[in-house]
């Protein structure tokens, strides 16, 4: 008859993804280069965002961008013609990124070349939250039309991430969102949220964004 | 589907824990879910089978001990388990709900082979 033995675990499902992530930002620090992570639902104007973040700081700080939104293809060619390096991951089929898909994303792109790099994350507000990327700082977008409820239906992921952008403040007078109840709802999540109302598309609202995120690139690379 | 990989990230998990101690073949693995863990039980279930398929673990057994939820309310401090979508406390109706178990999700244990009597 087979003996069986058991073994106490006792560990969260996450423990090691965490301690990866943690290996990852140990590098980055050693190296200087700040990893952000960039999530948010599809259509929210992420890659819009990023070309405008790109272009108001490449002059500024050398910066790489890597894919892993499951239809980039045309994410990939918009990043291109910035003239920002960019590569495309691979998430094997999930919902969302990983510390080691994203560890060997960061060797792919030889990220000690580059003050800042970016995770573009898969589109979606659940699974991305829960994995720890090794990311210095999470920021996540969330546009009008998505409505000031999210806080409320995702709240894991506010309480992850570090800044919120509201994007598509442009066309704030055609829908139902109340922005001041949105940030209510987000800081209820995680009271040391940074919000950023912004329209990637006008500009509206970009320099705030930029500066926060040039100042938490400056600092945790030392030169600030 | 998001249980699936969370179902990979507990195969690998248990891999490196039956490596590292160098452990006989895997029967069974005891996962506790939190109530507010956001995860369908019962989907955890069909992306083990579905995750396990082709590996060492394929026919392995997956035990799910569901840890109970509660929530409490920050208008008016009551303490309550919360039902389904339910995102107001059900004695104010406030919005402003604080977690306080059931948020994880656990490895509890896992039951090998002991390769001594293989």
């Amino acid at each position: 008859m087979d003996r069986i033995k058991i073994i106490e675990v006792k560990e969260s499902i996450f423990a090691d993804n965490d301690a990866e992530a943690n290996r990852i930002r140990q590098a980055l620090k050693k190296d200087k280069t700040f990893l952000m992570n960039l999530m948010s639902s599809p259509g929210s104007g992420k890659t819009t965002t990023l070309i405008r973040t790109i272009d108001a700081l490449k002059d500024h700080i050398r910066i790489g961008v890597m894919e892993a939104d499951i239809d980039s293809a045309v994410d990939a060619e918009k990043i291109a013609e910035t003239g920002i390096p960019s590569i495309q991951l691979h998430t094997g089929g999930m919902c969302h990124l990983d510390a080691g898909m994203t560890e060997q994303g960061l060797k792919e792109i030889g990220y000690e070349n580059f003050d800042l790099v970016v995770l573009e994350n898969v589109g979606n507000l659940v699974c991305p939250a829960e994995f720890d990327t090794g990311a210095v700082k999470n920021v996540m977008i969330l546009s009008v039309p998505e409505g000031h409820d999210k806080p409320l239906k995702y709240p894991l992921i506010f309480t992850v991430c570090d800044a919120l952008i509201i994007n598509k403040i442009d066309v704030l007078p055609y829908f139902d969102f109340d922005l001041d109840k949105v940030k209510e709802y987000a800081h209820m999540r995680n009271p040391k949220l940074e919000i950023f109302p912004i329209s990637a598309k006008t500009g509206e609202g970009m320099e705030a964004w930029t500066d926060w995120l040039k100042t938490q690139v400056m600092e945790w690379n030392g030169n600030d | 589907m998001h249980e699936m990989g969370l179902m990979d990230a507990v195969l690998r998990m248990v891999d490196r824990i039956r490596r590292e101690q160098q452990l006989g073949p895997v029967r069974k693995i005891t996962l506790e879910v939190g109530e507010l863990s956001g995860v369908v039980p019962r989907f955890l279930e069909e992306c083990y089978e579905a995750v396990a398929a082709g590996t060492p673990f394929e026919g392995t057994e997956l035990a799910l001990e569901i840890v109970p939820g509660l929530a409490r309310c920050e208008d008016c401090r009551s303490e309550f388990r919360p039902a389904g979508d339910v995102l107001r406390c059900p004695a104010c109706s406030g919005e402003k709900l604080t977690p306080i178990a059931g948020k994880d999700m656990t490895i509890k244990e896992i039951e090998v082979f002991d390769p001594e009597e293989q």
